[in-house]
């Protein structure tokens, strides 16, 4: 009698198991794996934008030089070549130091900083794009599909003939069911670990990413922006100023030149505002799975997700407009 | 005591204004340009290039506080340790995968063997080979 409770004992846990192992090997993790790529585009953009702040510095200083130097050309090439100068350390110059006391030398050394930066920006970003990334491909469903591999491996059995067909593919099927629900609630296990660990940390890291280019980034374009406009303001007043004729054409023809220059910076602030709303993405998105982390395989998780990939799909064609 | 130390914030919005209050003396220049002499207007001019030049240095200061926050250095060390563990799970993954392909050389080996046909045997030890490697 015990021995019989204890098989049927046994086959109602087995029965158990395999019930769990269904409802565990139907993972759709795919809508994770497309918002983790559109999530780590950024990585493509972010090096050009960094790098940026340092050539919109030298951009800043070179309008400020050119009216100190009355737009001598010799001159002006010269302070067009600053930032190829490797060795800034008794640098000689004839270049008038500006308003601020400084010569066009310290001002270089003082954009040559944003290089500091920058290298620290970018492990930051490397440290954001490499979790997404890691997170995408353990999401990603060809890991766990075994299909090809049992296909190839029933194949190989059926040529030594020593089983039946049917035997070998009912052998496969189960192969197939077993292997991948268990390495999907495995699979799945981990993600959810990871998430759930992680979130703050994301939004911690994500929040100052944004900040550094939505917000200083676009800051340091907008410096640059003003220098720009009084460049072409001086200019203009300077000319209209000196008496004798003043030609419109000759002045219409240095707006529209300011005017591209204008229209090129500010769209780099588009995009770079478009970056930070694709960061908000992520920090969202993140949280959202993380609200989701036991459930990360459903119909609804799968649909949020997919938004969320959406919305980062629609702003990389602004992202990449200036870079 | 109240710490005197500049956050990232601070610098940042003493950038702007710093930057802003350039503007206007910019544009006050320019709207009185006839009223002022030259004298009067390069010493607004240089002014405006001190401010330029401290706003921008404050915007530099912001950044390297933002970046160098301990908290965000926390954030960074988290998930580089989280990465690792998610890289180190795709690989294992990885590895169920290349264990079917190293059984499925190895039973192609075998029909190979038992069929005694010698082409097909190299063929197969060579498979079997590769799906080791791989």
């Amino acid at each position: 009698m015990d021995k019989f409770i204890s098989k049927k004992k046994i086959l109602s846990t087995f029965l158990l198991l395999t019930i769990m192992l269904v409802n565990s090997s139907c993972v759709d993790l795919e809508a994770i794996r497309k918002f983790t790529e559109n999530a780590s585009v950024v990585s493509q953009k972010f090096p050009a934008l960094s790098s940026d702040f340092y050539d919109s510095c030298t951009r800043q200083y070179r309008y400020q030089f050119y009216q100190r130097v009355n737009f001598n050309a010799k001159l002006m090439q010269e302070i067009d070549d600053m930032p190829n100068q490797t060795n800034l350390d008794g640098y000689q110059t004839t270049i008038p130091r500006g308003g601020d006391g400084l010569s066009i030398i310290q001002r270089e050394v003082k954009c040559r900083e944003w290089k500091k930066t920058d290298k620290a920006a970018l492990l930051l970003n490397k440290a954001l794009v490499d979790y997404i990334k890691a997170l995408g491909e353990l999401a990603a469903d060809d890991l766990t599909n075994y299909d090809k591999s049992l296909n190839d491996l029933g194949t190989s059995i059926t040529q030594i003939g020593v089983f039946e067909a049917k035997h070998i593919d009912a052998g496969k099927g189960l192969a197939k069911f077993i292997s991948s629900a268990a390495t999907n609630f495995w699979r799945r296990k981990k993600l959810k670990s990871a998430i759930e660990e992680r979130d703050k940390d994301v939004s911690t890291l994500a929040e100052v990413l944004k900040k550094y280019i939505a917000a200083m980034y676009v800051e340091q374009l907008v410096q640059e922006r003003r220098e720009l406009d009084f460049l072409y303001k001086n200019t203009i007043q300077a000319y209209q100023n000196q008496g004798g004729n003043v030609n419109q054409l000759t002045i219409l023809t240095v707006k529209s030149k300011w005017d591209a220059e204008r229209k090129e910076l500010n769209q780099k602030i588009d995009s770079a505002t478009a970056y930070g709303k694709i960061l908000d993405n992520v920090i969202e998105g993140h949280h959202k799975l993380y609200e989701s982390r036991e459930s990360l395989g459903s119909k609804e998780v799968k649909q949020m997700i997919l938004g969320y990939a959406k919305r980062i799909e629609d702003l990389i064609p602004t992202l990449r407009k200036a870079f | 005591m109240a710490s005197t130390k500049l956050t990232s914030e601070q610098a940042f919005q003493l950038s702007q204004a710093y930057s802003q209050l350039r503007e206007a003396v910019g544009n006050y220049r320019l709207d009185n340009w006839n009223q002022l002499t030259p004298a009067q207007r390069q010493k607004l001019e240089d002014y405006e290039w001190t401010l330029a030049t401290n706003a921008s240095d404050f915007l530099q200061k912001s950044v390297v506080l933002l970046l160098t926050a301990p908290e965000t250095q926390q954030a960074v060390n988290n998930i580089v340790a989280t990465t690792k563990d998610l890289v180190e799970a795709v690989k294992t993954l990885q590895g169920i995968n290349k264990i079917f392909g190293v059984l499925t050389a190895a039973f192609t080996l075998g029909g190979a063997i038992i069929s005694g046909n010698p082409i097909a045997i190299a063929q197969a030890i060579e498979g079997a080979i590769k799906a080791i490697k791989a």
